[in-house]
């Protein structure tokens, strides 16, 4: 035997079948790749739009055999790959038809006490039997079934389109942040997925000429660096493809800002234009949610010259993204097999780029990527030496309240929260780079922000009144002692206040914030109350920044 | 109705009738479709180009009240109808919650064929017309009971799940593989499907309680041969239609004659239908309480049918090989034939193989005993 796996649970045996079956809606003939690690079915429909893409895990199987230096008989499947830690990879691939392997694992009448998986490609074997996937089961009604299932082995061209996303992800959001606290659950996220592109046995086609995947980068950001990133709970978008009249959206259109998420279902079809006029079935539907119930996101924008306000810029950051809602329905109903919902992770770049899913179930990873809608795509600047007048802005979302991480986080009451929202949103918005106003919970980011608040105090007060925002640009603020060529990004601005006194020490670092959080709360509350007599007799908290907002706009 | 007719037939069991004609769909529901009459109760049949017949028998305890009057004492009474209106009458009376009774009348040739179904309220009369008779030619669908090859017992539900995967892999021709080992007295009946995906075989259980019977014999019916394997080839659409009758059936009996006829009985025991056709079935049983006579034999089906072909050879080796694989793989029923026996390379061959196959774990295990 060359390979053998056995499935021998029944819900791992249905999320076999229904993974199978999903891969064959998107194309009848799947990709198989066996590795020692795993087994890789990939499928990519006939327009080569969609790609459908889920590793099962070594641990998924409940007997796992692979000795691919065995195989005799169609060994113009087998690959040997290098990985950039110069580990030899033997794997395996083919081609079969979906379709019938799916027949063959979905739920039938009987459970299946025995699932097993087998080619027998090695020198010793018959030839009837060479070339073909076996699937041996024995049921509880004692019946033995035993499928024969041809492949045709082939070298399978494996996209790394998710490896190489991670690792932009990762150069854009992962090595600036050293300065700054994020979200612990997001540093965590960061940390596996570094591990991950450097565990990937494809990881050559992501590494640099030392053979190393480097995440870091240390040119400037420019427009072709635009990543996005989403994590949100998938019920949300289940719910929304199933409130939907999928049979007239043809189309879903993510709109990401930083506040709210808008998923769009719409379609641009004119249908029955004899019978029903025009336009008769052109059809939107909505749904907003909170940023505040995203797990994670990650905003990529840019700022096009430094005279543009800054605020009016932070506020009208809106990131869209549109992609075909047929397959990836056919992707979410796949799902169903879990009875858990997870989260899931998007990864898109500027439109017109491919859109990246990824949802970890078990162990058991789920990919799709789709082709997304050109329109709406930045195409960069000529004269790509002026790229440093480009100043990237990254937003990353906001710190949850159920952080994992406690140590760094106190608890301010929620009503007082409440009442000064105000106060909250105009610190923010000045320059931490993405501090939401949703944001109520406390880490070090938003002290030390105000910390520097206070060094400049008279900007604080103003915020209150109307002027909601200070400019990000320090050019128009001289008063603060910034060198200037930090500006450039606003991401690294926090991060160097802090690295200037008391260089990047985490722990010392939280232990300054947690001070600086209890001064500051104290002269917040004092502040706070002079600002709602101030504005108690004009307009309300959060009255005051709409007209600034319609002005500027 | 004031001269009573030659037959009359009185029933509450609608629901049974219809679970008994429906397993005649699978041969044509457009066609017509012989019934015979005689004192022991009603037989329906049907068959497909002389080389399938269905043959269903609803015997007379069926029947609260069973007149059957014929001319002479023995003669048979027959008459043809076509399922598909038989059918289509009894549906929509079986589609009622009430009890309903029904009366089936035929008064001889050149009379209509009448059912009447009556309910507290309403009385419904369907008549038949019966122009034609068309006999059924039985040249050829005849068991030679004296030249058995094959014969063996099984529960139904077993053999119909069986067919139900072999029609979801599309199965196109089917073979049957039995093997008696010598040694171990222990039986072998697979299913082997080729199909555009390749072959699967599905190896029905042999233990006594599934497969209660398994002989194979040396074209005498009487002498027991062992070690060597019957192999017959079916075109899986003629075969197919044994899944409807599978379906209700408690148990199947096959049997094989030596001219390549297979035959298969098959016995519903009422008291454990196992397969009720649906939540309307369910409903309907409940509430008319399904109270078959307790004498009631059930329905009693007999289907002929020819092999497609002799198998050929490169297929028939194939098989063995295929079916020899599986043995070796299952040590511990120790399937291998005896050497001495005609296909005494293959065997051996097959034994390597067995042997390399069993290698891999030979070897991991060895550490344990150094």
């Amino acid at each position: 035997m060359s390979f053998r796996a056995s499935i021998n649970s029944t819900n791992e045996q249905t999320i076999w079948g229904k993974c199978l079956a999903t891969l064959s809606q998107i194309n009848p003939d799947v990709f198989i790749t066996i590795t020692e690690n795993g087994v890789l079915i990939s499928s990519m429909n006939a327009t080569d739009t969609t790609m459908a893409k889920v590793r099962f895990p070594k641990s998924f199987f409940t007997e796992y055999h692979f000795e691919p230096k065995k195989i005799v008989f169609g060994e113009s499947g087998v690959q040997q790959i290098t990985d950039c830690n110069d580990i030899l990879h033997t794997i395996y691939s083919f081609k079969a038809n979906a379709k019938y392997l799916s027949l063959l694992s979905l739920k039938q009448e009987d459970t299946i006490k025995e699932y097993m998986l087998t080619i027998d490609n090695c020198d010793n074997c018959s030839e009837t039997i060479a070339n073909k996937l076996i699937i041996k089961m024995k049921t509880a009604s004692l019946l033995t079934k035993e499928y024969q299932v041809n492949f045709d082995p082939l070298e399978s061209v494996q996209i790394i389109l998710s490896l190489k996303y991670k690792q932009k992800f990762l150069s854009v959001y992962n090595n600036k942040s050293k300065g700054r606290s994020l979200d612990p659950r997001l540093v965590d996220y960061f940390k596996s997925l570094q591990t991950e592109l450097e565990h990937d046995m494809f990881n050559r086609g992501i590494a640099n000429e030392h053979n190393i995947v480097s995440t870091v980068k240390n040119t400037p950001l420019t427009v072709n660096d635009e990543i996005n990133f989403l994590s949100f709970d998938q019920s949300i978008l289940r719910n929304f493809i199933d409130s939907i009249m999928s049979n007239v959206i043809e189309e879903i259109k993510l709109e990401l800002t930083r506040h709210t998420l808008a998923i769009i279902g719409f379609t641009k079809a004119v249908y029955n234009m004899k019978s029903q006029g025009y336009l008769k079935q052109a059809v939107t539907v909505t749904n907003t949610c909170s940023a505040n119930d995203l797990e994670h996101y990650c905003i990529f924008s840019t700022e096009k010259n430094d005279g543009s306000r800054p605020s009016s810029r932070s506020q009208s950051i809106k990131k869209s993204i549109t992609f075909k809602l047929r397959d990836f329905k056919v992707f979410l109903n796949g799902l169903n097999c879990w009875k858990t919902n997870d989260m899931i992770r998007i990864w898109f770049c500027q439109p017109g780029d491919p859109i990246l899913f990824e949802i970890t179930k078990d162990g058991v990873v789920l990919e799709l990527v789709q082709v997304t809608d050109t329109e709406g795509r930045v195409e960069e600047p000529e004269d790509s030496v002026t790229q440093f007048n480009l100043s990237p802005e990254k937003i990353v979302s906001p710190i949850k309240k159920d952080t994992v991480v406690k140590p760094d986080k106190l608890q301010r009451p929620e009503s007082k929260q409440m009442l000064y929202p105000h106060t909250k949103r105009s610190l923010f918005i000045t320059d931490e780079d993405g501090a939401d106003d949703d944001d109520e919970d406390e880490e070090g980011r938003q002290f030390r922000f105000k910390r520097w608040g206070k060094q400049n105090s008279n900007t604080t007060p103003n915020s209150n009144t109307g002027s909601q925002s200070t400019p990000s640009n320090t050019t128009t603020e001289p008063s603060i002692s910034e060198p200037v060529k930090r500006m450039r990004t606003t991401v690294e601005w926090g991060g160097t206040i802090e690295s200037n006194n008391v260089g990047t020490d985490e722990s010392h670092q939280r232990e300054m914030n947690k001070a600086a959080y209890l001064n500051n709360l104290k002269r917040q509350a004092i502040q706070e109350d002079l600002n709602l007599q101030e504005e108690d007799d004009g307009m309300g908290p959060t009255q005051a920044d709409r007209p600034k907002g319609l002005f500027d706009s | 109705m004031i001269d009573s007719p030659i037959f009359y037939a009185t029933t509450v069991h609608l629901d049974h009738i219809v679970t008994a004609l429906n397993c005649l769909t699978p041969f044509g529901v457009k066609g017509e479709m012989l019934i015979t009459i005689d004192k022991n109760g009603l037989s329906f049949a049907q068959e497909n180009n002389h080389v399938i017949k269905i043959q269903l028998v609803l015997s007379r305890e069926l029947f609260q009240t069973f007149h059957y009057s014929p001319i002479t004492e023995t003669s048979l009474t027959k008459v043809s109808l076509r399922l598909d209106h038989v059918l289509d009458s009894l549906n929509i009376s079986n589609d009622r919650n009430d009890i309903i009774e029904c009366t089936l009348t035929y008064n001889g040739d050149g009379s209509p064929f009448i059912l009447i179904f009556e309910d507290n309220m309403i009385t419904e009369s369907v008549e038949y017309s019966t122009y034609l008779l068309k006999d059924l030619d039985n040249t050829g669908l005849v068991l030679d009971r004296t030249r058995l090859q094959f014969e063996c017992i099984i529960k139904g539900d077993v053999l119909h799940n069986a067919l139900h995967d072999l029609k979801e892999i599309g199965c196109k021709d089917c073979y049957f593989y039995a093997i008696h080992n010598e040694t171990t007295k222990k039986p072998l009946f697979a299913l082997i499907s080729r199909s555009q995906q390749g072959l699967s075989k599905i190896i029905l259980p042999n233990e006594r309680s599934i497969l209660e019977k398994f002989e194979i014999y040396a074209n005498d019916s009487t002498t027991l041969l062992y070690d060597h394997p019957m192999i017959s080839v079916f075109d899986y659409g003629m075969l197919d239609k044994i899944r409807a009758s599978a379906r209700i059936a408690s148990k199947i009996m096959i049997r094989r004659d030596v001219h390549g006829l297979m035959t298969v009985n098959i016995l519903n025991e009422t008291k454990d239908i196992l397969r009720p056709n649906d939540q309307e079935y369910k409903r309907t049983r409940a509430i008319s309480g399904n109270n078959l006579p307790s004498h009631y034999p059930g329905i009693i089906i007999e289907i002929c049918m020819l092999e497609k072909a002799l198998p050929e050879l490169p297929d028939v080796n194939e098989i063995k090989v295929m079916m020899i694989e599986y043995m070796g793989s299952e040590s511990r029923h120790n399937f291998l034939p005896n050497t001495q026996q005609p296909p005494k390379k293959t065997a051996h061959d097959d034994k390597e193989e067995e042997n390399s196959d069993g290698y891999e774990a030979a070897s991991q295990d060895l550490p344990l005993f150094f």
